[in-house]
């Protein structure tokens, strides 16, 4: 899965997700694009299964670009545990999304299977999203 | 001077923020029109009429605009969009002579079916989108099409296999590649694997000691 080698600081302030994607929110290196319509927090395990859903779709032949990274940590306390004593340790990794934004990009392919393999990949994640391709956006 | 896209525009639109959401509401296009010295003319298009000429003629066709009564021959110099809604808020019109050298982004189209990639087991990566060109403004080109049925792993697509008409000079190196063939990290991993079955395969079939030790502690369920 997908997290930082090495980060500065252990835990973060969770941070508000206002306004729209500053950039990336055109397709870069595919045809077709997965671009949020929500804002929210996409982990690496929902990234992870969103690319397998993608390339065992397409099986043979095309390429995936992941545009976005899981570089925030998220912190959880432990089961029945008493509130106080300090914040929890560090669960998991998550990427910060806002509407707008080109998550993933496929190449290769024809646009029907495109088509299917986003949409299995969409189901994987946690915020509304839709398929983009480059024909639309000229 | 004139060309045959022509596009009618009002001016009179009062700037800023609030009145121009008040257009955009009404399917209207704020704009501004600037260039060759002369103050910037703030206008309004019709959504439909500006969509239709920019579907019919391409981005970088020169358009004459029809601004009360007095017509400026401009180019599309940079269109904003609203990312969610894919629709254009905003247009910048560069004033041009026909015969004026102006440098424009020309979108590059791959055509055909990359059937040597396909042999190879290769995808087709394209590397430039769009081709910066310094052409005369009445002669920039739509789009380039290349066709990629020759394209092979080791014969990659550049600037020079484009034919570029007279007059376009390309801004980017000849070498540049434009689109080359790649095997993906999953073919090349299927690749192994089958190469490894094989080469397990022949090991077994060549009955050394060796081998068929370690056929033996596999356990092949005998």
């Amino acid at each position: 899965m997908l997290m930082p080698r090495k980060v500065k600081y252990r835990k973060t302030h969770r941070g508000r997700m206002k306004g729209r994607a500053k950039g990336g929110t055109a397709l870069s290196f595919g045809d077709y694009g997965i671009q949020a319509l929500e804002p929210g927090w996409i982990t690496a395990r929902q990234i992870e299964a969103a690319r397998i859903a993608m390339t065992r779709h397409i099986k043979r032949g095309g390429k995936v670009w992941i545009n976005i990274f899981p570089d925030k940590p998220v912190t959880a306390k432990p089961a029945e545990t008493r509130m106080g004593s300090g914040k929890g340790s560090p669960s998991h990794w998550v990427a910060v999304v806002k509407p707008g934004r080109i998550m993933f990009e496929l190449a290769g392919v024809d646009n029907e299977l495109a088509n299917e393999a986003l949409d299995r990949a969409i189901q994987k994640l946690p915020i509304r999203a839709r398929v983009v391709s480059r024909e639309e956006q000229i | 001077m004139s060309s045959e896209l022509k596009l009618q525009a009002n001016t009179g639109r009062v700037l800023g923020s609030r009145s121009s959401r008040r257009l955009r509401h009404e399917n209207k296009i704020p704009a501004v029109i600037y260039g060759h010295g002369s103050d910037p003319i703030p206008v309004t298009l019709d959504r439909l009429e500006f969509r239709s000429a920019l579907n019919a003629a391409g981005a970088n066709a020169v358009i004459t605009i029809d601004v009360d009564g007095q017509d400026y021959l401009s180019i599309v110099k940079e269109l904003q969009r609203d990312t969610i809604a894919n629709k254009v808020s905003h247009v910048d019109f560069q004033l041009v002579r026909l015969d004026e050298l102006i440098v424009v982004d020309v979108p590059v189209y791959l055509t055909g079916e990359a059937l040597a990639a396909g042999r190879q087991g290769a995808v087709v990566q394209q590397q430039v989108m769009s081709l910066s060109v310094q052409a005369p403004a009445g002669q920039i080109p739509q789009s380039f099409e290349i066709d990629i049925e020759e394209l092979a792993i080791e014969t990659p697509l550049r600037v020079s296999d484009l034919t570029l008409p007279d007059g376009v000079i390309s801004q980017l190196e000849v070498e540049t590649v434009i689109a080359i063939a790649q095997i993906s990290r999953a073919t090349l991993a299927d690749t192994t694997e089958d190469e490894l079955a094989v080469d397990g395969d022949e090991a077994i079939d060549g009955g050394d000691d060796e081998a068929s030790a370690a056929g033996d502690s596999d356990g092949a369920g005998d």
